[in-house]
């Protein structure tokens, strides 16, 4: 039971020979409660830092003395914070009045809407157990993932609100000529956008990607130019100078061999990604037909 | 493809890939290649870009179908309250314009009621417009949607369940339209149904499918003509080199570019040649064409007699009234 003796494989000679099998630490006897120990006593300093000196969580405004901003990426940390404490979760208490009271409000909300993002993040894979990872083949996945980065993104900026130069205090505010309090304006604006957002990010990136999934071009994407439908299409082998290039001509929209195909199925039948090219020819060819016709009607 | 593979018999020489000139084809095909057409045309007109792959028979013939699409009268089905009727296809304007394979067509008509009755079946024959399935692959889609329109009427009219059809492109375009009727092939009607077969001489002979590309790679189809073919007694059922889902196309869609495929077909029949086979039986009408009009040309000499598998079914079907019925024929 040791680290180092589970694969004794790969720790054969040059001429294949199995050396003897090497003899290291046991992980259960020696490393885990010596990790075990280390974890313990960080929680511990932890646990004595938060009951005898807790953090403030409240940022003071930025022209007050105190006030300072987390690294940019970690922003949006603050930003989730700010969000709850703008009345998104209502504060629940535990036991109030007693020893034992426990409450939920905005500050700690805010905290526990990170670690729900960690934890989507981390139970993600157990989810998704599928191997294909294409956008275009998870059009869901792929919105939840923008809606994210969208989201981040908004929480960043909702997290540096009162940072925001307010310009539209002297603009606006003027013009409209009443009382008008930027910070609160900007506040709401941006709470909506911060929300609503990634919502609408996720609804349009769902859409085009669900819209490109039909039709023979999404198909032939699939294509890995393995070749196998050139080498059993019948016409290309019986033709001295064979003009019908399934790959190259339909990629490249040419039509000069539209009319060579036999629609005998063949590339289909072996092709691994099932690509209709029959299907694509009797639409091209039903393209000419209705520009002939167009073409007629017009002189 | 899993599927198809194991669709295989156990006993079928194992899958090959195409190489059409390599070395496992050993027909003469290589010696004969057509030269190709001349320089595509800039397909500015559908029709002119047929007509320069068509030889001009064949061509009168689509003009001829594309009249009957536009004729608003037409054929109507006298079913008579049957539920089954027996779709023939183009069999009679092939009489009329590909006269020169030396195809018996109307032999094919009557076999294939000839079946249909020793199966205990007494069908109404579907009297309706062509079915349009060459007009569909050569991009005449009007023509099509026309034909499509007055059949699928028709049969929705006509109160039939069932339809039979011969030829493997008639069943898979009758099939997509979509219409009341439940659309077979004729192999996949016939499959499990006890037909007496007359048991001849007995004397073994090679008989070998070619899978039509809509029938095979189209429907499906592939094990119930040979199922039928093993019922017939003394035939041996062969394959050729290329088979089941990897079978040669006949080298012809929609009548055209027949010329500059003929090496297709003469690879086809060195295939059958190879085998030995007495009968190269098709399910296609128009493979059939294809495959007589090759042996008909000078100096073709193919031993394999090109039937369609009603012919050579009902050729060995018991007669009611008297033993024999032993094919005739076959070289």
């Amino acid at each position: 039971m040791s680290l180092l003796d589970d694969k004794p494989d790969q720790y054969a000679g040059a001429a294949g020979e199995r050396l003897p099998a090497r003899v290291g630490r046991p992980f259960v006897g020696y490393e885990l409660y010596r990790l075990g120990t280390i974890t313990c006593f960080m929680l511990a300093i932890l646990f004595f830092l938060a009951a005898f000196a807790p953090p403030t969580l409240d940022i003071p405004p930025p022209d007050k003395p105190g006030y300072a901003l987390p690294d940019w990426y970690l922003i949006w940390t603050l930003g989730t914070i700010k969000i709850v404490q703008g009345g998104l979760f209502p504060t629940i208490t535990f036991f109030p009045n007693t020893p034992l009271e426990l409450r939920f409000d905005a500050k700690v909300m805010g905290v526990a809407l990170q670690g729900l993002i960690f934890l989507a993040l981390i139970i993600l894979p157990f989810l998704d157990r599928r191997h294909e990872a294409r956008p275009v083949t998870q059009p869901a996945q792929a919105g939840a993932g923008v809606a994210m980065i969208v989201l981040m993104v908004m929480l960043t900026i909702f997290g540096i609100r009162e940072l925001i130069p307010p310009l539209t205090h002297q603009d606006v505010g003027a013009f409209l000529n009443r009382t008008f309090d930027p910070f609160r304006e900007v506040s709401d604006w941006l709470g909506a956008l911060t929300i609503g957002l990634p919502v609408v990010s996720f609804g349009m990136t769902y859409a085009s990607l669900r819209s490109i999934q039909h039709g023979y071009e999404w198909k032939l994407n699939m294509c890995y130019q393995c070749g196998r439908c050139e080498e059993v299409c019948p016409t290309v082998q019986s033709w001295i100078n064979p003009t019908l290039n399934i790959i190259h001509h339909t990629h490249k929209n040419v039509l000069d061999d539209l009319y060579n195909c036999i629609a005998c199925d063949a590339c289909t039948a072996v092709c691994p990604q099932e690509v209709q090219y029959v299907d694509w020819v009797l639409k091209k060819r039903r393209e000419v037909e209705a520009a002939a016709r167009a073409s007629q009607g017009a002189s | 493809m899993a599927e198809a593979t194991a669709a295989v018999p156990s006993g079928a020489p194992p899958k090959r890939r195409w190489r059409l000139f390599g070395k496992e084809a050993g027909g003469e095909a290589r010696l004969a290649p057509s030269p190709p057409a001349g320089p595509a045309p800039k397909a500015v007109d559908a029709l002119e870009a047929v007509r320069a792959r068509m030889i001009p028979s064949e061509f009168t013939q689509t003009e001829a179908i594309d009249l009957e699409s536009r004729n608003p009268g037409g054929p109507t089905i006298d079913a008579q309250g049957k539920t089954i009727g027996y779709y023939p296809g183009c069999l009679k304007r092939l009489k009329e314009f590909v006269w020169e394979t030396g195809t018996d067509w109307d032999e094919i008509y009557d076999a294939s009621l000839k079946l249909l009755r020793a199966a205990g079946v007494d069908p109404a024959v579907v009297t309706i417009k062509c079915c349009g399935h060459d007009q569909l692959n050569m991009g005449l889609v009007d023509t099509y949607e026309r034909l499509k329109a007055y059949n699928v009427a028709q049969i929705n009219a006509s109160g039939l369940k069932t339809i039979v059809c011969n030829c493997a492109e008639c069943a898979k375009t009758l099939r997509e339209y979509g219409t009341n009727a439940e659309v077979l092939h004729i192999s996949e009607f016939l499959a499990g149904k006890k037909l007496e077969f007359a048991t001849g001489s007995g004397a073994a002979f090679n008989v070998t499918f070619h899978d039509p590309c809509r029938l095979g790679r189209g429907m499906g189809v592939y094990e119930q003509p040979r199922e039928l073919m093993r019922e017939v007694p003394g035939a041996t059922v062969v394959e050729l080199a290329h088979h089941h889902e990897d079978g040669l196309c006949c080298g012809v869609n929609a009548w055209m570019n027949c010329n500059q495929n003929k090496p297709i077909r003469i690879q086809r029949m060195g295939e059958a040649e190879e085998v030995k086979a007495r009968y190269l039986v098709c399910a296609c009408t128009k493979c059939i064409a294809h495959f007589n009009c090759l042996k008909g040309e000078e100096g073709r000499d193919y031993r394999a007699e090109v039937v369609d598998l009603t012919v050579f079914l009902a050729r060995h079907l018991r007669e009611p009234s008297s033993a024999g019925g032993q094919g005739s024929g076959g070289s």
